[in-house]
Protein backbone atom coordinates (compact mmCIF):
# COMPACT_ATOMS: atom_id res chain seq x y z
CA UNK A 1 0.00 0.00 0.00
CA UNK A 2 1.66 3.40 -0.97
CA UNK A 3 2.38 5.87 1.63
CA UNK A 4 1.62 9.54 1.50
CA UNK A 5 4.41 11.55 3.26
CA UNK A 6 4.25 15.11 4.19
CA UNK A 7 7.25 17.04 5.20
CA UNK A 8 6.14 20.17 6.96
CA UNK A 9 7.21 22.48 9.34
CA UNK A 10 5.24 25.74 9.78
CA UNK A 11 8.30 28.34 9.40
CA UNK A 12 9.89 28.60 6.19
CA UNK A 13 13.93 28.29 5.17
CA UNK A 14 14.37 25.17 7.81
CA UNK A 15 15.20 22.47 5.32
CA UNK A 16 11.58 21.30 3.78
CA UNK A 17 12.99 21.17 -0.06
CA UNK A 18 15.98 20.14 1.14
CA UNK A 19 14.94 17.39 3.34
CA UNK A 20 11.98 16.35 1.00
CA UNK A 21 14.29 16.06 -2.10
CA UNK A 22 17.15 14.19 0.04
CA UNK A 23 14.46 11.85 1.14
CA UNK A 24 12.63 11.02 -1.78
CA UNK A 25 16.05 10.19 -3.39
CA UNK A 26 17.45 8.00 -0.71
CA UNK A 27 14.28 5.75 -1.13
CA UNK A 28 14.53 5.76 -4.85
CA UNK A 29 17.84 5.11 -4.42
CA UNK A 30 16.69 2.34 -2.31
CA UNK A 31 14.90 0.96 -4.78
CA UNK A 32 11.33 2.86 -3.91
CA UNK A 33 9.16 4.06 -7.01
CA UNK A 34 8.97 7.28 -5.45
CA UNK A 35 6.96 10.65 -6.37
CA UNK A 36 7.96 13.91 -4.60
CA UNK A 37 5.29 16.91 -5.18
CA UNK A 38 5.98 20.26 -4.44
CA UNK A 39 3.14 21.95 -2.71
CA UNK A 40 4.24 25.86 -2.76
CA UNK A 41 2.26 26.92 -5.37
CA UNK A 42 3.66 30.36 -7.04
CA UNK A 43 7.01 29.66 -5.62
CA UNK A 44 7.89 26.52 -7.23
CA UNK A 45 11.45 25.43 -6.02
CA UNK A 46 11.99 21.63 -5.78
CA UNK A 47 12.81 21.04 -9.26
CA UNK A 48 15.64 23.38 -8.86
CA UNK A 49 16.78 21.33 -6.25
CA UNK A 50 16.63 18.25 -7.94
CA UNK A 51 18.09 19.58 -11.18
CA UNK A 52 14.86 19.32 -13.41
CA UNK A 53 14.01 23.10 -13.93
CA UNK A 54 14.49 22.93 -17.33
CA UNK A 55 12.28 19.58 -18.06
CA UNK A 56 9.06 20.70 -16.46
CA UNK A 57 6.71 21.34 -18.95
CA UNK A 58 3.57 20.69 -16.83
CA UNK A 59 2.89 21.31 -13.38
CA UNK A 60 0.58 19.80 -10.78
CA UNK A 61 -2.54 22.74 -11.02
CA UNK A 62 -2.31 21.68 -14.86
CA UNK A 63 -3.32 18.32 -14.36
CA UNK A 64 -5.57 18.92 -11.45
CA UNK A 65 -7.59 21.52 -13.45
CA UNK A 66 -7.79 18.92 -16.30
CA UNK A 67 -4.75 20.74 -18.92
CA UNK A 68 -2.18 17.78 -18.49
CA UNK A 69 -2.42 14.17 -17.97
CA UNK A 70 -0.81 13.03 -14.69
CA UNK A 71 1.41 10.99 -16.90
CA UNK A 72 2.54 14.69 -19.12
CA UNK A 73 3.74 16.20 -15.60
CA UNK A 74 5.79 13.91 -13.79
CA UNK A 75 9.38 14.54 -14.69
CA UNK A 76 11.93 11.48 -14.68
CA UNK A 77 14.66 12.83 -11.98
CA UNK A 78 17.91 12.44 -13.38
CA UNK A 79 20.27 10.88 -10.92
CA UNK A 80 17.28 8.09 -9.97
CA UNK A 81 15.44 6.53 -12.70
CA UNK A 82 12.74 5.28 -9.42
CA UNK A 83 12.13 8.95 -8.65
CA UNK A 84 9.34 10.61 -10.43
CA UNK A 85 8.77 14.87 -9.89
CA UNK A 86 5.43 16.99 -10.05
CA UNK A 87 6.28 20.35 -9.92
CA UNK A 88 4.54 23.08 -8.46
CA UNK A 89 2.58 26.45 -10.60
CA UNK A 90 4.36 29.18 -11.04
CA UNK A 91 1.61 31.22 -12.28
CA UNK A 92 -1.51 30.07 -10.84
CA UNK A 93 -3.11 31.10 -7.79
CA UNK A 94 -2.68 29.07 -4.76
CA UNK A 95 -6.44 28.49 -4.13
CA UNK A 96 -6.36 26.40 -7.70
CA UNK A 97 -4.91 23.72 -5.11
CA UNK A 98 -8.97 21.93 -4.48
CA UNK A 99 -9.18 19.32 -2.38
CA UNK A 100 -11.10 16.61 -4.92
CA UNK A 101 -8.11 17.81 -6.69
CA UNK A 102 -5.38 17.07 -4.79
CA UNK A 103 -7.52 13.55 -3.52
CA UNK A 104 -7.86 12.67 -7.39
CA UNK A 105 -3.65 13.26 -8.07
CA UNK A 106 -2.68 11.18 -5.18
CA UNK A 107 -5.11 8.08 -5.86
CA UNK A 108 -3.87 8.39 -9.12
CA UNK A 109 -0.04 7.85 -8.24
CA UNK A 110 -1.22 4.69 -6.42
CA UNK A 111 -2.67 3.20 -9.06
CA UNK A 112 0.41 3.96 -11.12
CA UNK A 113 2.62 1.68 -8.39
CA UNK A 114 4.33 4.67 -6.72
CA UNK A 115 5.37 2.77 -3.46
CA UNK A 116 6.10 6.61 -0.99
CA UNK A 117 4.15 10.00 -2.08
CA UNK A 118 6.39 12.77 -0.60
CA UNK A 119 4.06 16.24 -0.19
CA UNK A 120 7.09 19.00 0.07
CA UNK A 121 4.74 21.82 1.97
CA UNK A 122 5.36 25.13 1.82
CA UNK A 123 5.65 27.30 4.88
CA UNK A 124 2.81 29.09 6.77
CA UNK A 125 -0.20 27.40 7.61
CA UNK A 126 -2.56 28.27 4.53
CA UNK A 127 -4.22 26.21 1.65
CA UNK A 128 -0.81 24.80 0.18
CA UNK A 129 0.32 23.30 3.24
CA UNK A 130 -3.59 22.31 4.52
CA UNK A 131 -3.51 20.41 1.22
CA UNK A 132 0.12 18.72 1.54
CA UNK A 133 -0.90 17.34 4.80
CA UNK A 134 -4.46 16.45 4.14
CA UNK A 135 -3.92 13.36 3.08
CA UNK A 136 -0.93 12.54 4.90
CA UNK A 137 -0.10 8.80 6.56
CA UNK A 138 2.62 10.02 7.69
CA UNK A 139 4.50 13.26 8.50
CA UNK A 140 7.99 14.56 8.70
CA UNK A 141 8.44 17.82 10.88
CA UNK A 142 11.42 19.70 10.21
CA UNK A 143 12.89 22.05 12.12
CA UNK A 144 16.55 23.66 13.17
CA UNK A 145 17.32 24.16 16.97
CA UNK A 146 15.78 27.77 17.33
CA UNK A 147 12.94 28.59 19.45
CA UNK A 148 10.32 29.88 16.53
CA UNK A 149 11.19 26.97 14.50
CA UNK A 150 10.72 24.77 17.39
CA UNK A 151 7.35 26.71 18.37
CA UNK A 152 6.06 26.92 14.59
CA UNK A 153 6.80 22.88 14.28
CA UNK A 154 4.60 22.48 17.63
CA UNK A 155 1.38 24.50 15.62
CA UNK A 156 1.86 22.22 12.77
CA UNK A 157 1.82 18.86 14.94
CA UNK A 158 -1.82 20.79 16.06
CA UNK A 159 -2.56 21.30 13.15
CA UNK A 160 -2.01 17.58 11.93
CA UNK A 161 -3.81 16.56 15.04
CA UNK A 162 -6.85 18.75 13.93
CA UNK A 163 -7.18 19.23 9.84
CA UNK A 164 -5.69 15.93 8.49
CA UNK A 165 -8.03 13.47 6.97
CA UNK A 166 -6.58 10.67 9.29
CA UNK A 167 -7.52 12.75 12.27
CA UNK A 168 -11.19 13.85 10.94
CA UNK A 169 -12.11 10.16 10.30
CA UNK A 170 -10.54 9.58 13.56
CA UNK A 171 -8.67 7.24 11.55
CA UNK A 172 -5.34 5.65 13.29
CA UNK A 173 -3.31 9.30 13.60
CA UNK A 174 -0.60 10.33 11.31
CA UNK A 175 2.97 8.83 12.56
CA UNK A 176 5.10 11.84 12.85
CA UNK A 177 8.67 12.18 13.15
CA UNK A 178 11.47 14.34 13.88
CA UNK A 179 13.92 15.37 11.45
CA UNK A 180 16.57 18.29 13.33
CA UNK A 181 18.41 20.26 10.55
CA UNK A 182 21.58 22.64 10.50
CA UNK A 183 22.53 21.06 14.00
CA UNK A 184 25.97 22.44 15.07
CA UNK A 185 26.81 19.72 17.90
CA UNK A 186 30.20 21.86 18.67
CA UNK A 187 27.37 24.63 19.85
CA UNK A 188 24.73 22.72 21.37
CA UNK A 189 27.79 21.22 23.34
CA UNK A 190 28.87 24.29 24.65
CA UNK A 191 24.83 25.34 25.27
CA UNK A 192 24.82 27.87 22.90
CA UNK A 193 22.09 25.91 20.84
CA UNK A 194 19.28 23.55 22.05
CA UNK A 195 20.72 20.27 21.87
CA UNK A 196 18.64 17.31 19.79
CA UNK A 197 17.29 15.87 22.82
CA UNK A 198 16.19 19.18 24.27
CA UNK A 199 13.86 19.62 20.68
CA UNK A 200 12.72 15.97 20.69
CA UNK A 201 11.65 16.32 24.75
CA UNK A 202 10.37 19.78 23.69
CA UNK A 203 7.77 18.29 20.67
CA UNK A 204 7.63 14.84 21.91
CA UNK A 205 9.01 13.02 18.66
CA UNK A 206 11.15 10.49 17.97
CA UNK A 207 14.68 11.70 15.91
CA UNK A 208 14.45 10.18 12.48
CA UNK A 209 16.45 12.40 11.27
CA UNK A 210 19.79 14.49 12.58
CA UNK A 211 21.11 16.59 9.94
CA UNK A 212 24.61 18.87 10.73
CA UNK A 213 25.04 22.42 9.54
CA UNK A 214 27.09 22.10 6.26
CA UNK A 215 27.94 24.17 3.25
CA UNK A 216 27.44 21.54 1.22
CA UNK A 217 23.95 21.95 1.10
CA UNK A 218 24.37 25.42 -0.80
CA UNK A 219 26.94 23.60 -2.85
CA UNK A 220 24.02 21.11 -3.73
CA UNK A 221 21.51 23.25 -4.32
CA UNK A 222 23.81 25.34 -6.71
CA UNK A 223 24.33 22.60 -8.77
CA UNK A 224 20.88 20.73 -8.52
CA UNK A 225 21.89 17.66 -6.68
CA UNK A 226 20.28 16.27 -3.67
CA UNK A 227 22.26 16.59 -1.16
CA UNK A 228 22.22 13.13 -0.38
CA UNK A 229 24.03 12.45 -3.22
CA UNK A 230 27.32 14.87 -1.87
CA UNK A 231 29.25 11.27 -1.56
CA UNK A 232 30.66 11.09 2.19
CA UNK A 233 29.86 14.23 2.93
CA UNK A 234 28.38 14.11 6.76
CA UNK A 235 25.17 16.00 5.61
CA UNK A 236 25.01 13.21 2.79
CA UNK A 237 25.31 10.30 4.92
CA UNK A 238 22.91 11.89 7.58
CA UNK A 239 20.18 11.67 5.16
CA UNK A 240 21.65 8.21 4.28
CA UNK A 241 20.88 7.23 7.42
CA UNK A 242 17.53 9.05 7.89
CA UNK A 243 16.49 7.29 5.10
CA UNK A 244 17.34 4.05 6.58
CA UNK A 245 15.95 4.51 9.44
CA UNK A 246 12.90 5.24 8.00
CA UNK A 247 12.81 1.63 6.03
CA UNK A 248 13.49 0.17 9.43
CA UNK A 249 17.30 -0.15 9.75
CA UNK A 250 18.59 0.50 13.57
CA UNK A 251 21.20 3.50 12.94
CA UNK A 252 22.82 5.21 15.78
CA UNK A 253 22.78 9.00 15.58
CA UNK A 254 25.69 10.60 14.37
CA UNK A 255 26.78 13.79 14.60
CA UNK A 256 25.63 14.66 17.79
CA UNK A 257 29.04 15.26 19.86
CA UNK A 258 31.49 18.25 18.48
CA UNK A 259 34.91 16.14 16.76
CA UNK A 260 37.16 15.93 19.72
CA UNK A 261 39.50 19.29 19.63
CA UNK A 262 43.20 19.33 20.87
CA UNK A 263 43.19 19.32 24.69
CA UNK A 264 44.92 23.19 24.84
CA UNK A 265 41.41 24.01 22.85
CA UNK A 266 38.79 21.61 25.21
CA UNK A 267 40.86 23.86 27.76
CA UNK A 268 40.28 27.72 26.18
CA UNK A 269 37.10 26.75 24.36
CA UNK A 270 36.93 27.95 20.27
CA UNK B 1 32.24 22.96 27.42
CA UNK B 2 35.30 24.29 27.89
CA UNK B 3 36.88 24.65 31.53
CA UNK B 4 37.41 28.52 30.93
CA UNK B 5 33.57 28.86 30.28
CA UNK B 6 32.85 26.80 33.55
CA UNK B 7 35.08 28.85 35.23
CA UNK B 8 34.20 32.22 34.21
CA UNK B 9 30.53 30.94 34.11
CA UNK B 10 29.58 32.18 30.82
CA UNK B 11 25.85 32.09 30.75
CA UNK B 12 24.57 29.44 28.48
CA UNK B 13 21.86 30.79 26.59
CA UNK B 14 20.23 27.09 25.33
CA UNK B 15 18.22 26.23 28.71
CA UNK B 16 16.85 29.85 28.45
CA UNK B 17 15.19 28.57 25.35
CA UNK B 18 14.18 25.33 26.76
CA UNK B 19 12.65 26.55 29.35
CA UNK B 20 10.61 29.66 27.51
CA UNK B 21 9.62 27.10 24.84
CA UNK B 22 8.54 24.49 27.46
CA UNK B 23 6.50 27.46 28.89
CA UNK B 24 4.96 28.35 25.89
CA UNK B 25 4.24 25.08 24.14
CA UNK B 26 2.29 23.94 27.42
CA UNK B 27 0.45 27.01 27.27
CA UNK B 28 -0.12 26.62 22.92
CA UNK B 29 -1.18 22.87 23.69
CA UNK B 30 -3.58 23.88 26.58
CA UNK B 31 -5.00 25.96 24.29
CA UNK B 32 -5.62 23.89 21.67
CA UNK B 33 -6.82 20.97 23.75
CA UNK B 34 -9.36 23.53 25.57
CA UNK B 35 -7.69 23.18 28.41
CA UNK B 36 -6.56 26.74 28.55
CA UNK B 37 -9.88 28.29 30.22
CA UNK B 38 -9.37 25.36 32.70
CA UNK B 39 -6.07 26.44 33.83
CA UNK B 40 -6.29 30.60 33.89
CA UNK B 41 -9.47 29.94 36.25
CA UNK B 42 -7.65 27.72 38.34
CA UNK B 43 -4.75 29.91 37.98
CA UNK B 44 -6.67 33.11 39.36
CA UNK B 45 -8.51 31.08 42.44
CA UNK B 46 -5.30 29.37 43.57
CA UNK B 47 -3.37 32.79 43.56
CA UNK B 48 -6.99 34.07 45.51
CA UNK B 49 -6.50 31.33 48.34
CA UNK B 50 -3.07 32.05 48.95
CA UNK B 51 -3.12 35.46 48.87
CA UNK B 52 -5.96 35.41 51.17
CA UNK B 53 -4.30 33.46 54.15
CA UNK B 54 -0.60 34.63 53.51
CA UNK B 55 0.83 38.24 52.99
CA UNK B 56 2.57 36.92 50.27
CA UNK B 57 2.89 39.74 47.17
CA UNK B 58 0.97 38.51 44.41
CA UNK B 59 3.60 38.81 41.99
CA UNK B 60 5.25 36.50 43.80
CA UNK B 61 3.59 33.51 42.70
CA UNK B 62 4.15 31.83 39.39
CA UNK B 63 1.29 28.62 38.31
CA UNK B 64 2.20 27.54 35.62
CA UNK B 65 0.95 23.91 33.30
CA UNK B 66 4.09 22.07 31.57
CA UNK B 67 4.24 19.10 29.17
CA UNK B 68 6.68 16.35 30.15
CA UNK B 69 6.02 13.29 26.98
CA UNK B 70 2.75 12.44 28.27
CA UNK B 71 1.86 13.89 31.31
CA UNK B 72 0.89 17.32 32.58
CA UNK B 73 2.30 19.19 35.40
CA UNK B 74 0.59 21.93 37.53
CA UNK B 75 3.41 24.02 39.37
CA UNK B 76 2.76 26.36 42.01
CA UNK B 77 5.85 28.23 42.60
CA UNK B 78 5.96 30.34 45.83
CA UNK B 79 8.74 32.74 46.73
CA UNK B 80 8.37 33.42 50.42
CA UNK B 81 8.96 36.27 52.28
CA UNK B 82 11.86 36.98 54.77
CA UNK B 83 10.46 35.96 58.12
CA UNK B 84 8.12 32.79 56.49
CA UNK B 85 4.45 32.76 56.34
CA UNK B 86 2.12 35.09 57.95
CA UNK B 87 -1.27 35.88 57.84
CA UNK B 88 -2.26 38.48 55.43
Amino acid sequence: MAKVIVVTSGKGGVGKTTTSASFATGLANRGKKTAVIDFDIGLRNLDLILGCERRVVYDFVNVIQGDAKLSQALVRDKHSENLSILAASQTKDKEALKEEGVKQVLEDLKGMDFEYIICDSPAGIETGALMALRFADEALIVTNPEVSAVRDADRMLGIIEAKSLRAENGAERVKEHLVITRYAPKRADKGEMLSHTDVAELLSLPILGLIPESEQVLDCSNRGTPVILANGSPVALAFDDMVARYLGEERPLRFTEPESAPFWKRLFGG
Amino acid sequence: MSLLDILFKKRASAPIAKERLSFILAHERAQRSGKGDIVSALKEELIAVICKYTSIDKEALKVTLERHDSIDVLKVDIALPEGGLRRG
